[in-house]
C-alpha cells in the first residue's frame, strides 16, 4: 500500500482545555487546507480525562495523540509529541483557542514548499468577549465579522502560528523539551530556525488571520505560582542565553519516528580488531545517544566482522570493501552516512564520554562544527599526556599548517561529502581536509574539551608513514597560503598569541580521566541507579551478575521500577550497557598495579546498602511531588508487605538478596494531615519531611504515644 | 543583512555579510575570490550579492554602494512576499558599464558548451575553480579562470536554477573586466520558469543578457 504523502501538518498542543473550543480550531483548521493534502494532530499532554476528547477528535478526522504527565506542562514537549507522528512536508505548531480563515493553511504551505528557506510566524487577532466558542459555535464562524470586530493582539511577539520545513524542524530536533510551563517556546524555536539559516517571515497577507477566540485570561494563574514564575524565567534564560540551535541533546524524548541520527560516528578501519572493540565501546559510552556508527573495513584479513558483529546493536552499521586506502574508506563512511554531523572517530582510539554531547554546546549560528584536544595515552603503561589544540582560522594554519586532531572533530556530514578526502593522498588527508575546509569557509569552534584518548602504540600511521603525510601537509599549506602576500602573512601573524589557545577543562587534572581508560590498563566500579527494562533478560542477567550488590526497588510488589547497584571490576562493555539502558550511573577507576583499594570503597552491609535506595527512592519522590502547595512528605516504614495505599503516594519495596522492606512516600498539605493520616492508619513508623511543627509537641498536646522521627534527608 | 565588499590577510577578495534580525544566517558568510574584479559597478556588485546570499535575507538589506532604482526594483519583486528593504538607493542618473560580447561561464566539473551558431563571435570566458582544489588565477587575453568559493555557495541541484546563482554571481562581477554583454551559462533550464525570468528581468536591470549554452 502506498501511502499518502501529506503536504502540511498542523499540530495543537493542549491540556485540559475546552472541547468545543478545541473542536472549532480543528475544524477551522481542516477547511483551510484547500488543495494541499493536510492533517490535524491534536496533542493532549496529560488531560485528566481524555476519552471524550479522544472520540470527539477522531469523530472529526483528526489525529489525537495524549501523553501522560507528572502534571507538569510543557508546550514544547506536547508541540513535539503532535510532530512526532506527523508525516507533513510543512509543519506548523499552534493552539487550541485560534481558529483559521479559509485560506489560511493553503496559503502558509504553499510558501513554505514554494521557498524552504522560510520560517512563517503570525500574529493573532483578539477576538472580542461576546465572540467565546460558545457564541461561534452557536453562530458559526463569521470570517468578514471576525475581521472588523478583531485587533492585533497588543503585545509584540511570538505566539499562535509557527510554521517550517519538515527538514529544519528534524535538523535543529524540534521545540526545546528543557522548557515548561508557559512561555518563551515559540521566539526560542524560531530563532533557532533563523541560526540554522531560516528567514523569519511575519504574515502579513488577508488571505491568512489567526483568531484569538475570547476566554477568561490564563496567564494570571500562572504569574500566582512561586514554581511557575521559576520556570518562567528558566525559559527566558534558555531564550536569552543559549546561542546553540541543536537542543535536546542529550535526549529527544518525543523524537519523530523518521528522524534520521543527529550523529554518525565514521570508524575507517583495517586490521585492528585488537582495537576496534573498545574503540567502539566508548562510542557506545556516550552520554548523547543519538548517533548511528558507520564502520568502513577497508579490506581487513582478520576477525574484524566478527568484532563488530558482536556487540548486537542496530545502530551500529558494517560495511566491507576492498582495501582502497583511508581517503577511499572515509570517502565512503561520508556516503554512507545518515546523521546531519559526523564524528569522526579511530579505529584504534578512544572517545571521552561527553565527547558527542560537548559538540553541541559549541555550534551555534554561522558555525559548521566544533573540535578539541586529545591526550595520548600508553598503551601499555596509562601514562597521559595533553595535548591542547589551538583555535582553527586563517591565521593559526599560517603560522604552524596543522589543524587539530581529526578525532576530536564534528562537522556537517554535508560539508565532507562535498568537500572529500583527497584519495590521492595516502596519509595526511585529515590535515589537509581541514586547510580545504578553513579555506573554502567552513567554521568549527574550539570546544575547550578533551574529545578523545589517543592510542600511543607500534603500529600507528603517524608513526609508520610519517614522511608521506609530513609532504602531504606541507603541499596543503602550500596551496592554502599560495595568495598570502608577506604583509597578509604578518597581519595575520600580529593576531597570534594568547587567544589561540583556549582553557581546557580537566587539562590540569588528567587523572579523572583514567576510568576512560582500556580495560587492560584500569580497574572500574560502577555505581549505576535506573531501569534495565529495556535490556534484553538474559543480557541483564549477566549484568546483574557482575555486581557486587544490588537492590530492586518494585512499585506495589510487582513491575520492577529501577535497579541500583555497583559493578567492581566494570568493563566498557558493561557501561555501554549501562548507558544503552538510560540509567544514571557514575564510574571510578584506579590503574591496574596502583596501591588504592577500590574494593575496599564499596559496601557491603546489605542493610546499609537499601537504606541508601529507600533514602534515594524518598529524595526523587519529594523531587516529583513537590510544589508550594504541599509542604510535607511522609516515609512510612515497616508496614506489612501486601499493603496498598493507592492515590495518595507511592508504595514501594526493596530488595536486596535476602533482605526486603516496604515503605510508603507520602505527600501532606501540612504535618498536622501527616499526623492524623497516621493516627488513622496505624502506622508506627513515619519520618516527616516539611514544615517547622515540632512534631513531639504536638503528639503531646494530642496526648498520643507514637514513634517519630524528624526530617533526616 | 549588512553586505561589504573587503579583502582578507589570507588573500582573498569579495562579499562579507553580517545577518540582522530577520535574516537567516547564511550558511557561508563570504563570498570570495582568489583576485578581484579590477572594476565593480555599483549596479552588478547589488545584483551579485543578491544573487549569492537572497535566500538568507528577511529585512533590512544594506549593499556596498548605492544602486539603481531599477535594481531595487526587480530585487523587491523577486523577493516577494518576503518584504526586503534593499538600501542605499541612487536616485541621480548613473552611466552603465557596456560589454560587446558573451561570455562563456563554466566551472569545475562542468565545462563551457561551444555553440555552432556563434562560430567566429568573439566571446569571452570566465571559469570558476573550487577553492578547496585550486588557489590563484590566470587571466588570458580572452579570459579569466579564478578560484572562488562560489562552488559552496550553490545547492547543486543540477538543472535547477538555484544551483547556478552563484556563478552566475562570479560572472556578473567580473563581466565589466571582460567587456561583456551577456551571459552564457551551461546546462539544461526551463527558460519559460519563473525562476529564469526573474534571473533574466535583474540581469537586465544591470545591463546585462542571459543565455543557455545549448549542446
Amino acid at each position: 500500500m502506498i501511502k499518502e504523502t501529506i503536504d502540511v501538518s498542523v499540530v495543537i498542543g493542549f491540556s485540559n482545555w475546552g472541547l468545543a473550543r478545541l473542536e472549532l480550531a480543528v475544524r477551522s483548521i481542516q477547511a483551510s487546507f484547500g488543495g494541499l493534502r493536510g492533517e490535524v494532530i491534536v496533542s493532549d499532554y496529560g488531560s485528566h480525562s481524555f476519552e471524550d476528547t479522544r472520540e470527539l477528535m477522531e469523530s472529526l478526522g483528526a489525529r489525537y495523540v495524549y501523553t501522560a504527565t507528572d502534571g507538569t506542562w510543557s508546550r514544547s514537549r506536547a508541540l513535539n509529541a503532535g510532530f512526532a507522528v506527523s508525516s507533513g512536508s510543512v509543519l506548523v505548531s499552534t493552539d487550541a483557542d485560534m481558529v483559521f480563515s479559509p485560506e489560511s493553511m493553503e496559503t502558509i504551505g504553499s510558501w513554505i514548499l514554494d521557498d524552504p528557506s522560510l520560517c512563517l510566524l503570525l500574529q493573532c487577532r483578539d477576538l472580542p468577549e461576546q465572540w467565546t466558542d460558545a457564541e461561534i459555535d452557536r453562530v458559526g464562524y463569521q470570517w468578514d465579522t471576525f475581521e472588523r470586530v478583531s485587533r492585533l493582539r497588543p503585545r509584540w511577539g511570538m505566539g499562535g502560528m509557527m510554521a517550517v520545513p519538515r527538514e529544519v524542524f528534524m535538523r535543529i530536533r524540534g521545540l526545546d523539551e528543557r522548557m515548561h510551563t508557559y512561555g518563551g517556546e515559540d521566539i526560542d524555536f524560531a530563532t533557532r530556525a533563523k541560526r540554522a539559516g531560516q528567514r523569519l517571515l511575519w504574515v502579513d497577507d488577508e488571505r491568512v488571520r489567526m483568531y484569538h477566540m475570547w476566554h477568561a485570561p490564563t496567564r494570571e494563574t500562572h504569574s500566582k505560582s512561586v514554581a511557575a514564575t521559576n520556570a518562567i524565567e528558566f525559559n527566558k534564560k534558555i531564550v536569552y542565553t543559549d546561542k546553540t540551535f541543536v537542543r535536546n541533546t542529550p535526549i529527544w524524548a518525543h523524537r519523530p519516528a523518521d528522524a534520521g541520527p543527529l550523529v554518525t560516528v565514521a570508524i575507517s578501519t583495517f586490521n585492528r580488531a585488537n582495537f576496534l572493540a573498545e574503540s567502539i565501546s566508548s562510542v557506545l559510552c556516550q552520554t548523547l545517544q543519538d548517533f548511528e556508527i558507520v564502520v568502513v573495513d577497508d579490506g581487513s584479513t582478520d576477525n574484524t566482522r566478527q568484532i563488530v558483529e558482536s556487540f548486537d546493536d542496530r545502530r551500529i552499521r558494517y560495511f566491507f570493501q576492498e582495501n582502497a586506502g583511508i581517503a577511499a574508506a572515509r570517502n565512503r563512511a561520508a556516503d554512507e552516512a545518515r546523521g546531519y554531523y559526523t564524528a569522526v572517530h579511530d579505529d584504534d582510539d578512544l572517545m571521552t564520554p561527553w565527547r558527542l554531547e560537548k559538540h553541541f554546546e559549541h555550534i551555534a549560528a554561522g558555525t559548521h562544527g566544533s573540535f578539541g584536544s586529545f591526550v595520548n595515552f600508553d598503551d601499555s603503561t596509562g601514562e597521559m599526556k595533553l595535548f591542547a589544540s589551538k583555535i582553527l582560522n586563517d591565521g593559526t594554519i599560517i603560522d604552524s599548517g596543522g589543524a587539530p586532531g581529526h578525532g576530536t572533530w564534528l562537522v556537517e556530514t554535508d560539508i565532507i561529502r562535498r568537500l572529500r578526502y583527497d584519495e590521492s593522498l595516502s596519509s595526511g588527508v585529515d590535515n589537509n581536509l581541514a586547510l580545504r575546509m578553513v579555506r573554502s569557509g567552513v567554521a568549527m569552534k574550539h570546544s575547550g574539551e578533551i574529545m578523545m584518548l589517543r592510542r600511543v602504540h607500534d603500529g600507528q600511521i603517524t608513526v609508520s608513514d610519517e614522511s608521506v603525510q609530513k609532504t602531504s601537509a606541507r603541499q596543503t599549506r602550500q596551496l592554502f597560503s599560495y595568495i598570502t602576500t608577506k604583509w597578509g602573512v604578518d597581519k595575520l601573524g600580529a593576531e597570534r598569541g594568547p587567544k589561540d589557545y583556549v582553557p581546557i577543562r580537566l587539562g590540569k587534572n588528567l587523572d579523572t580521566l583514567v576510568p576512560f581508560l582500556p580495560d587492560s590498563l584500569v580497574q572500574r566500579i560502577a555505581v549505576f541507579r535506573g531501569s534495565l527494562e529495556c535490556l534484553p533478560h538474559e543480557v541483564r542477567r549477566r549484568l546483574l551478575e557482575r555486581c557486587a550488590h544490588f537492590v530492586v526497588e518494585r512499585q506495589d510488589e510487582d513491575s520492577v521500577v529501577r535497579y541500583s547497584g555497583a559493578i567492581v571490576g566494570a568493563s566498557m562493555r558493561d557501561l555501554a550497557l549501562l548507558r544503552r539502558a538510560g540509567v544514571e550511573f557514575e564510574v571510578s577507576g584506579e590503574l591496574i598495579g596502583s596501591d588504592e583499594g577500590m574494593e575496599e570503597s564499596v559496601p557491603n552491609d546489605r542493610a546499609a546498602i537499601t537504606e541508601a535506595a529507600v533514602r534515594q527512592a524518598f529524595r526523587d519522590f519529594v523531587e516529583q511531588a513537590g510544589d508550594e502547595d504541599y509542604s510535607s512528605f511522609g516515609l512510612v516504614r515497616r508496614i506489612a508487605p501486601d499493603r496498598k495505599v493507592s492515590g495518595i503516594g507511592w508504595t514501594r519495596s526493596f530488595t536486596c538478596g535476602d533482605l526486603k522492606e516496604t515503605v510508603l512516600f507520602l505527600r501532606f498539605t501540612n504535618s498536622v494531615e501527616a499526623f492524623k493520616a497516621q493516627i488513622e492508619n496505624d502506622w508506627t513508623e513515619m519520618e516527616l519531611l516539611g514544615d517547622a511543627i515540632e512534631p513531639a509537641s504536638l503528639l503531646n498536646e494530642l496526648n498520643i504515644s507514637r514513634r517519630l522521627f524528624g526530617a533526616s534527608l | 543583512m549588512i553586505i561589504k565588499w573587503n579583502g582578507e590577510y589570507v588573500g582573498h577578495t569579495g562579499f562579507n555579510v553580517a545577518a540582522d534580525d530577520y535574516d537567516g544566517e547564511p550558511r557561508f558568510k563570504s563570498f570570495w575570490f582568489d583576485a578581484g574584479p579590477k572594476t565593480r559597478h555599483p549596479d552588478r556588485e547589488a545584483v551579485a550579492a543578491f544573487l549569492v546570499f537572497n535566500s538568507t535575507m528577511g529585512g533590512l538589506v544594506h549593499m556596498p554602494h548605492k544602486f539603481s532604482p531599477a535594481v531595487d526594483t526587480a530585487m523587491r519583486s523577486i523577493s516577494n512576499p518576503v518584504p526586503v528593504v534593499f538600501s542605499p538607493v541612487e536616485y541621480y542618473p548613473k552611466a552603465l558599464p557596456s560589454g560587446s560580447r558573451p561570455l562563456e561561464l563554466s566551472w569545475t566539473g562542468i565545462e563551457a558548451t561551444p555553440k555552432d551558431d556563434t562560430a567566429g563571435v568573439d566571446t569571452t570566458y570566465l571559469r570558476l575553480e573550487r577553492s578547496d582544489q585550486a588557489a590563484g588565477s590566470l587571466r588570458t587575453l580572452r579570459g579569466l579562470t579564478v578560484s572562488s568559493n562560489a562552488w559552496l555557495h550553490s545547492d547543486g541541484r543540477e538543472g535547477c536554477v538555484s544551483s547556478i546563482r552563484p556563478y552566475l554571481a562570479a560572472a556578473v562581477l567580473f563581466a565589466e573586466d571582460l567587456d561583456a554583454d551577456s551571459i552564457r551559462v551551461p546546462g539544461d533550464f526551463d527558460q519559460d520558469s519563473r525562476e529564469w525570468k526573474d534571473l533574466v528581468y535583474l540581469l537586465g536591470t544591470a545591463r546585462l543578457g542571459l543565455e543557455v549554452a545549448r549542446s
